[in-house]
């Protein structure tokens, strides 16, 4: 099973009730929805991609049918931008 | 030896060299510059400047490399310049006028991040009744065109190129900039300072119009706008604070203008 955390370093800045991860060796910002907040703020303990999929159906009421879709599709961009990193256990 | 004591932002620098040459370049390169009317200030860095380094500049690429003797050196195909950790003594030997010109850039900027003092921003500056109004953009967008534009009685430019920005909890400040580019207005002979009213991203377009920009979104593109080079980890992140700082304090606009100096009625009304 894959688990995930945020990489040591990584940032978050809030601005207007926007959250923005700043990864200072890769020199990027990465601006997050408000379910993708939610979700950055799971992180900072592992979990994996089922995990984080119960979190958010519990924390949203209106969660739709593509809650596991859009959580790979998050974990898969975090991943791009060098914000967490994937632990085999 | 010979040297002269002059102002940038709220910072004096003492600038000396043995070649008279390089002095007499020094004022050339910089013919805006504020100079000390006395040496009774505590220069915050002194500079010694050697000419006959290097080749002709290739590219922005920058070199950093940590000395046994504590010094740090940053070195371009047309300078190097070796400073102390807090960039208070410094020598920089250049090339030619130009690689002369980036040094000190590259020094001031990294002295006011390092310092937590601000950011030099690559962009114009325009002061009124009200402040300062910055100017920024793609290359092209019309940094230079708008301050030409924008000059009048009632408004001076203070930056054609780069911005000196001093950054703090309350308020954000923009002082004369001797680092141009086109427009080389008069030397003030006192240094002064504006509040920061406005910034502004420049679009040439065929209307004038003005459109307010969310903090988030202002703050992602100011980050290349930032004069800084080869930052570390604890350079980004006091950049990004600075940033963060100044889009809370001051408003951002995409501002779309024609080659007419009308457009400061969106900014003045």
């Amino acid at each position: 099973m894959t688990l995930y955390i945020r990489k040591p370093g990584c940032e978050a800045i809030e601005l207007d009730g926007e959250t923005m991860i700043l990864n200072p060796d890769g020199l990027t910002i990465t601006r997050l929805s408000p379910v993708a907040s939610y979700c950055w703020s799971l992180l900072c303990e592992t979990h994996s991609a089922d995990s984080l999929s119960n979190a958010v159906r519990s924390h949203y009421e209106e969660a739709g049918q593509t809650v596991e879709q859009d959580i790979s599709l998050f974990l898969h961009d975090l991943m791009e931008c060098g914000l967490i990193a994937a632990v085999e256990k | 030896m010979e040297s002269i004591d002059i102002f940038i932002g709220e910072h004096v620098l003492r600038i000396s060299s043995a070649s008279s040459a390089v002095m007499s370049l020094f004022s050339r390169t910089f013919p805006t510059v504020i100079r000390c009317g006395s040496f009774d200030f505590e220069p915050a860095i002194a500079v010694h400047l050697d000419e006959g380094y290097g080749s002709p500049f290739v590219d922005y690429n920058v070199g950093k490399q940590q000395t046994d003797t504590g010094t740090v050196r940053y070195a371009r195909t047309d300078y190097i310049i070796e400073t102390d950790e807090d960039c208070k003594q410094v020598a920089i030997k250049f090339h030619d006028e130009l690689a002369l010109k980036h040094a000190f850039m590259h020094l001031y900027s990294l002295y006011i991040v390092r310092s937590g003092w601000g950011l030099l921003i690559h962009s114009s500056c325009v002061t009124d009744n009200c402040g300062g109004h910055m100017f920024t953009g793609r290359s092209g967008a019309g940094k230079s065109t708008a301050a030409a534009l924008s000059e009048s009685e009632s408004r001076g430019i203070i930056a054609d190129e780069a911005t000196i920005l001093r950054i703090r909890p309350d308020e954000v400040t923009v002082f004369h900039s001797p680092f141009r580019s086109e427009i080389q207005t008069a030397a003030p002979l006192e240094p002064g300072q504006w509040r920061l009213s406005s910034i502004h991203l420049l679009h040439q377009a065929e209307q004038h119009r003005r459109m307010p920009i969310a903090r988030s979104e202002g703050l992602i593109r100011l980050m290349d706008k930032v004069f800084f080079w080869n930052p570390s980890t604890d350079d980004t992140k006091a950049i990004i604070g600075l940033l963060r700082q100044t889009v809370h304090l001051v408003p951002l606009y995409d501002l779309y203008f024609r080659k007419d100096p009308y457009f400061w009625e969106l900014i003045s009304s």
